[in-house]
């Protein structure tokens, strides 16, 4: 460890606006965490009683268990296809020419700048003329674009530290080119494909707006909240957030363990 | 027959030509080793021997097959990489079965061959560790066992010993030496550490260029090299023109400007040749000293190496000669300035190509 200068002055104040930032970032989730676990019947702050009631209504509706079931499957469908398409990506990028590999990766990854209303009027679009709207055929492709640029990004890093010297060593050692990627590459990017895979699958649960665009009978998770927002502010709403909060955060620390994991078993070196 | 034939063999990338056409057989059971400096073709020849690199032209076989266009994958080459490329992600065990199981061999044997392979680098004791885990000397030997426990048919390796430090890297040339001779592997070794080439080959294609300059044992590339540029690769060696005066038989008396030579080799009386001397090959003596008896000069310049000394002699006459002797002859408490007398053993002065 180096030594780090620095007064115990700027340590505080360090301190301070660090707790801020997160209390900022955190606090409305904490606020609506507590909210979920009213007793009552409309959303208040602080809430006069306390109890899992709005749990147990979330548990027995059927929209809401349906909507998380869609959410469900078209993530599980979204994230294996976006590990496949954003991994050939990467690994494209990443053997090919050097030429026009600048513009072919900023082109792969524009649907993380470009803003989802757009993207969403243009996927909509054309899914109206393919007749395809308010199916998974669209609805899958549409998420595609976002979660894709995602697994590039963190496979790509990945590659790059990769030595491509151990596939031609494996080369050498009888292994056909692909066999190479399966034995060797693969399993050493794994920490890239894993966290490519959570934020795919994050993004693709978390997706509402170019979803909005393409849906009149699919119901996602974040699609039922909106709609039911629209009519009531029920507490039910806190509680199916809260429960999006906690699983889209138990899959983030299953992704940091995983890291821990890994970078413990590599760092012996 | 031979375990590989390079034939006429050229690559070029763009207006570069990395190998200028290199023809080069590597016997059954041979130790072939490519040296040359920086940049020469070295590793562009041994990758089209694995077939990582597709020649332009010329032709590529390995025992006898035709390879020159068959991926690495279907040729049976073994190959240890500089950096030693161990699979990070699998025990010593699997790195060395890896080949094994590519090629389908049945679980019992594979289990076996990897023993054996372990146990003859010295590593039997480590089979379950990662490389992260073990020393750099143990990695390269690691990497050692992994390519020959497919038996290859030739045995490749590109500097192999460039990452160890210089007492690990003494150890490992005797290792693979003995290693090679044990099992009778054919192998092709690649360096640009001349001592690395004639300390362990059984012949050695010295190259410059992309061409292979000469091919001989090591005592032929040393004692006879077939040209300036070979000769002053090889090590220290005293280049000088000489003009022969008159021959007899396979003799001739020669003059160097103002120095008398005897050589070695045909010519015509008046001839310009250019000769090689090897430093350590001159006899040195205190002027006046009994038993020099040579020709005069005086120490120019001297430099100290511990097991040598290495010293510039200016002769009387006018050329210049380097001069390497041991510690231990007793004139070696010479000073700059002192003057010397040197003696060249008739037979000794060898002509070269310029
Ligand atoms: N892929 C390539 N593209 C263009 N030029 C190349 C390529 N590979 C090698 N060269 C050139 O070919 C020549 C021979 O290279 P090579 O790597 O065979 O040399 P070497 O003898 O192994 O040198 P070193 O001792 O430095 O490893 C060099 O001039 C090099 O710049
Ligand atoms: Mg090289």
């Amino acid at each position: 460890m180096t030594e780090r200068s620095g007064s115990p002055f700027g340590y505080a104040m360090l301190a301070i606006f660090g707790a801020l930032v997160a209390a900022f970032l955190l606090l409305p989730l904490v606020i609506l965490c507590i909210q979920s676990f009213t007793a009552e019947s409309f959303l208040s702050f602080p809430p006069p009683s306390y109890g899992t009631r709005w749990y147990r209504h979330v548990a027995a509706a059927a929209n809401w268990r349906e909507a998380a079931l869609s959410s469900l499957v078209i993530a599980a469908i979204v994230t294996p296809l976006s590990l496949v398409l954003g991994t050939l990506a990467a690994l494209g990028l990443d053997r090919g020419p050097m030429r026009g590999r600048g513009v072919l990766y900023g082109i792969l990854i524009s649907p993380m700048i470009l803003p989802h209303i757009v993207l969403g009027l243009g996927i909509f679009r054309i899914a109206l003329d393919l007749h395809i709207d308010d199916s998974l055929l669209s609805i899958v492709p549409a998420h595609l674009t976002i979660t894709v640029p995602f697994v590039v990004i963190s496979v790509g890093a990945s590659l790059q530290s990769f030595d491509t010297g151990l596939e031609k060593a494996a080369q050498s050692l009888g292994a056909s080119p692909l066999r190479a990627l399966w034995h060797i590459t693969l399993p050493i990017i794994r920490p890239g494909l894993v966290g490519g895979g959570i934020f795919a699958f994050i993004m693709s649960f978390d997706e509402f707006i170019i979803t909005y665009f393409l849906s009149v009978q699919t119901r996602t998770l974040p699609l039922e909240i909106f709609s039911t927002l629209r009519y009531q502010v029920s507490p039910a709403i806190a509680a199916v957030s809260a429960l999006t909060i906690a699983f889209s955060a138990a899959l983030t620390v299953a992704l940091m363990m995983r890291g821990q994991v890994i970078s413990a078993g590599r760092i012996v070196r | 027959m031979s375990a590989v034939d390079l034939e006429a063999v050229v690559k070029r990338y763009g207006r570069v030509e990395a190998v200028a056409g290199v023809d080069l057989s590597v016997e059954s059971g041979e130790f072939v080793t490519l040296l040359g400096p920086s940049g020469c073709g070295k590793t562009t020849t041994l990758q089209m021997i694995a077939g990582f690199v597709i020649p332009t032209s010329g032709q590529v076989r390995i025992g006898g097959r035709d390879c020159t266009r068959l991926a690495p994958h279907r040729r049976n080459v073994g190959m240890v990489f500089q950096n030693y490329a161990l699979f990070p992600h699998m025990t010593l065990q699997d790195n060395v079965a890896f080949g094994l199981r590519m090629r389908g061999v049945p679980r019992a044997e594979r289990d076996r061959r990897v023993g054996e392979a372990l146990a003859l680098v010295r590593l039997s004791d480590y089979a379950d560790r990662y490389p992260g885990q073990i020393s750099g000397g143990q990695q390269q030997r690691v990497a050692l066992a992994r390519a020959l426990v497919i038996r290859p048919d030739v045995l490749l390796l590109d500097e192999p010993f460039g990452a160890l430090d210089k007492h690990l890297r003494d150890r490992m040339r005797v290792d693979l030496r003995e290693l090679q001779k044990q099992l009778g592997i054919s192998l092709v070794f690649v360096t640009h550490d001349q001592e690395e080439a004639l300390s362990m080959s059984d012949r050695i294609a010295v190259m410059e260029g992309g061409l292979i300059r000469q091919i001989g044992t090591p005592g032929d590339i040393y004692e006879r090299p077939a040209n300036r540029f070979v000769a002053e690769f090889m090590g220290e060696s005293n280049i000088l023109t000489a003009r022969i005066l008159s021959t007899s038989g396979s003799e001739a008396e020669a003059d160097a400007g103002g120095m008398p030579l005897r050589l070695n080799g045909s010519g015509a009386r008046g001839d310009a040749v250019t000769v090689m001397i090897r430093p350590e090959k001159i006899m040195l003596g205190r002027a006046g000293a009994a038993g020099a008896g040579g020709i005069p000069g005086r120490v120019a310049a001297l430099q100290y190496f511990g097991s040598s000394v290495h010293y510039r002699i200016a002769l009387d006459c006018g050329p210049e000669l380097t001069v390497i002797r041991p510690e231990a002859d007793p004139v070696s408490r010479l000073a700059v300035g002192d003057g010397v007398e040197v003696a060249i053993p008739p037979g000794i002065p060898f002509v070269i190509d310029d």
